[in-house]
């Protein structure tokens, strides 16, 4: 703040009310939603490139965990809702405008593309004689079966939007420096899909498949850095708001979290490991996956945080 | 019709009556309010000059609550007011993180709340409650469409200006110095 003026607020609805406006439930939605939308793209990918036969029993176990997930994402939404009675009104409108209306009508629409699409290609505990049946589900899974190039674009659509929306959610507010960028869809995008990929590793068996999900979190965890360069880089470059802001995760109370567990412990160190994994010098460890987990959900927990602690305009 | 508020900062003396009067007038729950009053002193010693500021919910033509509201709750009224439908209010808060003033709260019972303009007293033909109070008449409120209204006279001074104008969410709450 500039140093010759000084604001008391002697009514301050902001100082009367102290508390920050968004708390855990929305970093906990977002990072669920964003390794939901991972998950989906990932599978999808596979199915679409290299063909169902090659969507192994981790990658089908994965995708049964899709719709689990995102139930309890929006379960943290719903805790998170002071009018719990309405939560139905946000299915009586659709407003273009807004990104939280966007996001209520994609999770809607997801649901029955991850069940279509876990019906396609089931773990093998859930293979059965009901498969064949007459009945609604055997003709359901059928149908899914016949028409799993276009589910599986769905699918990759379904989770595209979801992973974009998480980040569009916080940038359209803009009353927080923090968030006020473009990048943070991208970014969230990137990270979502990472995480989905990391989640994929932590229960693959199959050698062939660990290394080709090895590769891709490579590239995507590049992209993610790439994202986190342009938007912190945007920060820097704009006024003392944005510059406050940046500072708040590059140097300021939010640091040691946001450069040591998300960018070094979330990204750079399991970047490394993979590469090393991959040149046949380290073995592929489950505890690398779980590090890009831990730093995606840390990722979302400073940016939630650190975003509502400096305000673009101060009262 | 375009209703504003358009606020003398030169006659405001900080006593607060504007924000008792909206609590009583608006029922507002203990430790909440619709309006504040903030005091700024600037300059360095001993060139110093110290504005007092009523402030509330902007209502602003672009508003940024508006936009973010998922379900409609957040609107415009046919005056150009931002009002709140509470039946249509999930709670989810996407207005208070949107506002670049800060206007707004959640209500203990669990809807968004802030400044409505007192729309329910300008429709008997009322003033707002803070209008009503003011000692010094530092507040006014009325039609910025009407060339002879006490609003339209304070919108003509030069010294005419708005809170956080970076913000482009054209308010229809207004100061003068």
């Amino acid at each position: 703040m500039d140093p010759h003026v000084e604001i008391e607020s002697t009514r301050s609805l902001a100082g009367a009310l102290g508390a920050t406006n968004w708390g855990w439930e929305i970093p906990v939605y977002l990072f669920l939603g964003g390794l939901v939308a991972g998950l989906l793209m990932a599978v999808c990918v596979v199915a679409l490139v290299r063909g169902r036969e090659r969507v192994t029993e981790g990658m089908r176990r994965g995708l049964l965990a899709t719709p689990v997930l995102l139930s309890l994402g929006m379960g943290a939404l719903f805790v998170d809702l002071t009018y719990k009675l309405h939560v139905w009104r946000f299915y009586t409108a659709f407003k273009a405008a807004a990104p939280m209306s966007w996001g209520s009508w994609i999770l809607l629409a997801v649901y029955p593309v991850m069940a279509l699409l876990v019906l396609a290609m089931p773990p093998a505990f859930l293979m059965g004689a009901w498969r064949e049946g007459a009945g609604t589900l055997g003709r359901l899974t059928r149908w899914s079966e016949a028409h799993l190039r276009g589910l599986a674009m769905a699918g990759l659509a379904g989770g595209a939007a979801l992973g974009v929306y998480t980040g569009v959610l916080l940038s359209a507010t803009g009353a927080q420096p923090l968030w006020s960028s473009g990048a943070l869809g991208a970014l969230f995008l990137a990270s979502g899909a990472s995480a989905g990929v990391a989640a994929l590793m932590l229960v693959e068996r199959e050698h062939d498949a660990k290394e080709l999900l090895s590769r891709a979190d490579i590239g995507l965890i590049a992209a993610e850095l790439v994202v986190v360069g342009l938007w912190l880089a945007a920060l820097l470059t704009q006024g003392p708001a944005f510059r406050a802001a940046a500072g708040l995760v590059l140097w300021g109370e939010y640091a040691p979290v946001f450069v040591g567990f998300v960018l070094f412990g979330g990204l750079l160190l399991p970047a490394a490991l993979e590469v090393l994994a991959l040149k046949g010098r380290a073995a592929h460890s489950r505890a690398v996956p779980a590090l890009v987990l831990l730093g995606g959900m840390l990722l979302r927990v400073v940016i939630v945080y650190a975003g509502q602690a400096v305000p673009l305009f101060p009262a | 019709m375009r209703r504003v508020m358009i606020i003398d900062e030169s006659r405001c003396v900080g006593c607060e009556a504007c924000v008792l009067a909206c609590k009583n007038e608006n029922d507002v729950p203990a430790g909440m309010y619709r309006d504040w009053v903030t005091q700024e002193a600037r300059g360095t010693f001993p060139e110093l000059s110290l504005s007092i500021r009523s402030e509330r919910c902007n209502h602003c033509q672009d508003a940024p609550c508006v936009t973010n509201c998922p379900t409609g709750a957040s609107h415009y009224r046919g005056d150009g007011t931002v009002q709140i439908n509470r039946a249509l209010c999930t709670g989810c808060r996407a207005c208070i993180a949107a506002c670049p003033y800060g206007a707004r709260f959640v209500h203990p019972d669990g809807y968004v709340d802030k400044c409505t303009l007192c729309a329910h007293r300008l429709d008997r033909g009322q003033g707002t409650a803070c209008e009503e109070v003011c000692p010094t008449r530092a507040i006014a409120v009325g039609d910025a469409d009407d060339p002879t209204s006490e609003v339209a006279r304070r919108m003509r001074r030069a010294s005419l200006y708005v809170l956080q104008p970076e913000a482009a969410t054209r308010p229809n709450v207004a100061y003068v110095r």
